[in-house]
């Protein structure tokens, strides 16, 4: 039969008393088949121990999940021919309902550099809009530059194209542009955009108010 | 279409040579670039002007969304193995239907 052995503490003082809880029926508790110590109200438990089904828990309880950056901008102003990079005329979206979560981009207007406010894993999208009148289009073009450098030199991982083809009045056309960037130093890693048209009289639509071609960044996660 | 002042500045010169602080009216015109301002009296004439251009080809807007239903090439070779009008005749009453101003 194995054996029950309490064994006090050399240096402590203390007096250590096992109470019965307030109980008419007959209880057994089973001690563990391993060395350590039990548990109480105050101890911690490393996660690795942790095994089995997770209860639901609510995500209100939990802190530094969910998305933690986001920020749209959008071109205020329209223009004629290419813009390369895309400098001017930008404002961070204002209208029904926008969300900004997190420092949001910062954009400097000289370079067009758009530096993030965080390291992690960001999408960044820009949509475009084009507008002409009674003439084809073969191409609008919206490049994603990318920086390691801070500026130094660029490549450009990600193209979007569209093209018009004349409805003999003001015909318009949309594209996309999506790419996910691991940035892990925000001193040196950033984007810019650029803009170029076949022919210099499409339009690139702006709008003081809506969302017509407009930038979005969103941090996915840590990275 | 209504034009804006933002149609008639777009013409001037390509690039992201002016914007707007605010809304879109001349007393918020801002330049970027080295290009001269334009006038307010420039702008409005020339707002103005894009507008009488547009409206004056309203007619031929007109007619060409009508020609567009038309199915024309089969016209001209039925009157043409039929010895008939019809395609010079659809076209002449679109025409008139819709005179040049």
């Amino acid at each position: 039969m194995a054996k029950v052995k309490i064994t006090g503490h050399a240096s402590g003082s203390g007096v250590l008393t096992i109470t019965a809880p307030n109980t008419s029926t007959d209880r057994t508790v089973t001690l563990p088949d391993s060395t350590g110590t039990l548990l109480d109200t105050t101890s911690g438990l490393d996660a690795t121990k942790l095994s089995g089904n997770l209860p639901a828990i609510s995500g209100a309880s939990l802190t530094g999940v969910g998305i933690s950056g986001v920020d749209t901008w959008v071109l205020s102003t329209g223009f004629t021919g290419n813009a390369d990079p895309l400098t001017a005329n930008l404002r961070r979206d204002n209208t029904s309902a926008n969300s900004l979560i997190g420092t949001g981009m910062a954009l400097n207007t000289s370079t067009g550099l758009w530096t993030f406010p965080a390291t992690g894993y960001w999408q960044v999208s820009a949509y475009v809009t084009y507008k002409v009148s009674a003439t084809d289009v073969r191409y609008g073009v919206i490049e994603m530059d990318y920086t390691a450098n801070n500026g130094t030199s660029f490549t450009t991982p990600s193209i979007g194209r569209a093209s018009i083809a004349n409805m003999s009045s003001v015909t318009y056309t949309s594209h996309n542009n999506t790419k996910i960037f691991d940035i892990t130093d925000t001193t040196n890693q950033k984007v810019r955009f650029s803009i170029f048209k076949a022919v210099s009289g499409m339009e690139t639509v702006g709008n003081g108010t809506e969302n017509e071609t407009y930038f979005t960044f969103i941090k996915l996660g840590d990275t | 279409m209504t034009y804006t002042l933002e149609d008639y500045l777009v013409q001037l010169h390509t690039g992201q040579w002016f914007g707007f602080d605010g809304e879109h009216i001349y007393a918020n015109l801002v330049i970027h670039s080295s290009d001269a301002k334009p006038s307010e009296s420039d702008c409005t004439a020339g707002v103005a002007a894009l507008q009488t251009t547009w409206d004056g080809q309203a007619y031929a807007r007109t007619r060409k969304a009508k020609y567009d239903l038309l199915n024309q090439d089969e016209m001209r070779f039925d009157d043409q193995a039929n010895s008939t009008t019809t395609w010079v005749d659809a076209i002449n009453a679109i025409k008139a239907a819709h005179p040049k101003p």
